[in-house]
């Protein structure tokens, strides 16, 4: 793989992401309009593929500056390999359109592409990085350590893991951009899948190459479009094999995997795997092999990318947010998973995430 | 006379035929049986044992004859009374039937030895996990003081006294034997020892004829109502993970822990991959549970009930007949031909 892409990636601008950090908040509602729908709209999105979805579902930032919304079809676009992502503009569709390529046809998945070594779509670029930081009760959350819970007792995450892809960049008054989700070395990540891992300090640098531009907004899938949903575990290399414990017997991956322990302060009440109200002791959201159900989540802030020194910014995934998510009062009839309680959980997070801020973008 | 010359020639013929075959005999007697495949059993993960070997390490048949030789070999202990394959014995697919392993001066150790199946998948090694490569894993138990208590480099010169083994280590990799390629040679014998031809494997190639019903029903348990894949996934049976299931008490084996240091840590162990598990008896990273039934019974109780025990780990309430048929899957997961593979004799 590297030797396919070394050449064209080697040449790419190790620049900088310049920020504006400081008023990005204030930008957001302004700039966002342009691609990604009226300002300060209410979220509109829809969570699943059932419904075409894609970048104007979330609608833009709202007072809150640096927003979250989520929703759209895991069929927002399928951009990873074929002549027509090559120019990075061609296969993804904002707004209405969703041109569902992860989508079911008839019941049954639709096994598109999810090529394990994608064609790069942008020969040249910055190397965007993203650190992607737990975040509970507004103070980091620390990995299989006991975090203090401002209501009483501790929170130990035991595992937390997630898939990001399909990563677009929004712009003003152009065409929402795809862009790679690359490894270190700059080469596109294998299925152009990122699989953050909280055990794994490695895993929380989430690449992109972004070509130089200002940006409003920045969406993902969190989890996989359907191509890659549906590949088996056996056939697939890291980070879609049985090892990333996202897999059972093939009923889909999860995309999302938490798993934690909350103890109770010495007067509390509860106890072991119980959790407290607000604290389920696992989500699994995902685990579904029919149905594109990965969720788009938008991000709303000011990017600049220019070619100046490199400076990541931080990802916040908002654990506060996943544990409202998943306790939220959402109607499961529809629910077709696995009939596990930890998946259901997760499907309540995956319903209820056009209402969240899950994850929020930090200087 | 040609009839007499005839037979003469007949005669001849046969002897050298004779000589030819008793010659044939004779050298596959001297040549080893080959270690290296590049293919690996249908249903595994992408790579075989050659793909998955690292850069500097190329799997290759000598590598692997000359990590098997060392494997047998007692002198690479202090007192030379214990070889790697004291407790990881073939019969006990490559563990063995001690709670917990003796060393040299009979020291006890404190874990179960964990057996080596199909560790060219592997992600990390021990049951804390706490070496990432089979060529640093390797290494460990030689030095450790309770297991085979000789330096690496009093194993190393014991081998190089050995005109035999400088020989094998240079056509291993063109050089006289050191810290380095011994752990690299055992480490490629370690990436030959693969299992995958069990009445389960030959299931999942879709020979509907290997299971029977009761294991058929232990498998519907264990990918599904029992919780097992959660850990135990389809195909290696193994994530590779870490975790407490619920074999922690307080004051026992902190696991992980005491590798990371990590309060959520406590009491996490690797989760081992199953094939040929009704061989490796006793069971859990301290050999506590004697038979495959106790297991069942540990999981369906959900574990001893520490507060640290995995979230996931919660009491199943099998019936006495699922609790047979779980067993009855896991005994389907036993691979003769492994067990019994002369390739892996000394």
């Amino acid at each position: 793989m590297g030797d396919r892409f070394g050449a064209g990636v080697l040449g790419m601008l190790l620049v900088a992401l310049a920020v504006g950090c400081g008023d990005a908040n204030s930008n957001a509602a302004g700039d966002g309009s342009a691609a990604a729908g009226s300002s300060g709209a209410p979220a509109t999105a829809e969570t699943g593929g059932r419904a075409a979805g894609g970048l104007a579902a979330g609608g833009a930032a709202g007072a809150g500056g640096t927003t979250v919304a989520a929703g759209g079809a895991a069929g927002a676009g399928d951009t990873t390999a074929g002549a027509a992502g090559m120019s990075g503009h061609g296969s993804l569709t904002g707004g209405s359109a969703g041109a569902a390529t992860g989508g079911t046809t008839g019941g049954r998945p639709e096994l598109g592409a999810c090529p394990e070594m994608p064609i790069a779509r942008h020969g040249t670029g910055v190397m965007l990085e993203l650190l992607v930081r737990p975040m509970f009760e507004g103070k980091p959350l620390v990995f299989a350590e006991e975090n203090p819970v401002s209501s009483g007792g501790t929170l130990t995450p035991l595992g937390l893991r997630f898939y990001i892809s399909e990563v677009v960049l929004e712009r003003p008054a152009a065409e929402p951009l795809p862009v790679d989700v690359v490894a270190a070395n700059g080469t596109p990540a294998p299925y152009g899948v990122h699989l953050f891992n909280a055990e794994d300090v490695a895993s929380g640098v989430l690449r992109v190459l972004a070509p130089t531009g200002d940006y409003t907004a920045i969406s993902f899938l969190l989890g996989l479009k359907q191509a890659c949903n549906t590949r088996h575990p056996d056939a697939n290399r890291a980070p879609l094999s049985a090892t990333s414990q996202m897999t059972w017997p093939h009923t889909g991956y999860l995309f999302l995997r938490y798993e934690g322990r909350f103890a109770p302060g010495v007067t509390g009440a509860g106890g072991q795997n119980a959790g407290s109200a607000g604290l389920p002791p696992a989500i699994h959201m995902g685990g579904n092999l029919y149905e594109a159900l990965a969720p788009r989540v938008r991000v709303v802030a000011n990017l600049s990318v220019t070619a100046s020194a490199a400076v990541p910014r931080n990802l916040h995934f908002v654990m506060d947010e996943a544990f409202k998510g998943a306790t939220a009062e959402v109607d499961l009839s529809g629910f077709t998973g696995p009939n596990e309680e930890n998946v259901r959980v997760g499907e309540r997070l995956r319903l209820s995430m056009p209402g969240l801020q899950l994850f929020q973008l930090g200087s | 006379m040609t009839r007499s010359w005839l037979r003469a020639v007949t005669r001849w013929r046969g002897a050298f035929l004779l000589c030819v075959s008793g010659c044939a005999q004779a050298a596959e007697q001297d040549t080893p049986h080959p270690l290296v495949t590049s293919h690996s059993p249908a249903g595994f993960p992408l790579g075989s044992m050659v793909d998955l070997s690292p850069v500097d390490n190329a799997l290759t048949e000598p590598r692997a004859q000359l990590g098997k030789r060392l494997f047998y070999d007692t002198r690479l202990s202090r007192d030379g009374s214990v070889a790697c394959s004291s407790c990881h014995r073939q019969e006990h697919a490559f563990a063995e039937d001690k709670s917990i392993s003796i060393g040299v001066d009979e020291r006890r150790g404190t874990r179960n030895a964990p057996a080596l199946v199909n560790l060219a998948w592997g992600a990390s090694f021990f049951w804390d996990g706490s070496v990432r490569t089979l060529e640093e894993q390797v290494g460990k138990p030689i030095a450790h003081p309770d297991e085979m208590g000789l330096s690496l480099a009093a194993a190393v010169a014991r081998v190089a006294a050995d005109e035999s083994y400088v020989t094998a280590f240079v056509e291993a990799y063109a050089e006289p034997p050191s810290d380095e390629t011994l752990r690299k040679a055992l480490a490629s014998f370690l990436r030959t020892l693969v299992s995958g031809n069990s009445a389960y494997d030959r299931h999942l190639r879709g020979d509907g004829s290997q299971l029977g019903e009761p294991e058929r029903r232990g498998e519907a348990l264990f990918l599904g109502g029992a919780g097992c894949f959660h850990c135990h996934p389809a195909g290696m049976l193994t994530d590779e993970g870490f975790r407490n299931n619920g074999t922690f008490t307080p004051g026992g084996d902190a696991g992980r822990q005491l590798f990371t240091g990590r309060a959520g840590d406590l009491g996490k162990f690797k989760v081992p991959g199953l094939r040929n598990v009704e061989r490796s008896a006793p069971y859990m990273h301290d050999g506590s549970l004697p038979t495959l039934e106790a297991v069942v019974e540990h999981y369906d109780r959900g574990g001893l009930g520490d507060l640290t025990t995995d979230p996931q780990l919660e009491p199943l309430a099998l019936s006495p007949r699922e609790k047979a048929d779980l067993v009855a899957f896991l005994r389907s997961l036993t691979d003769p031909e492994f067990l019994s593979d002369p390739r892996f004799r000394p």
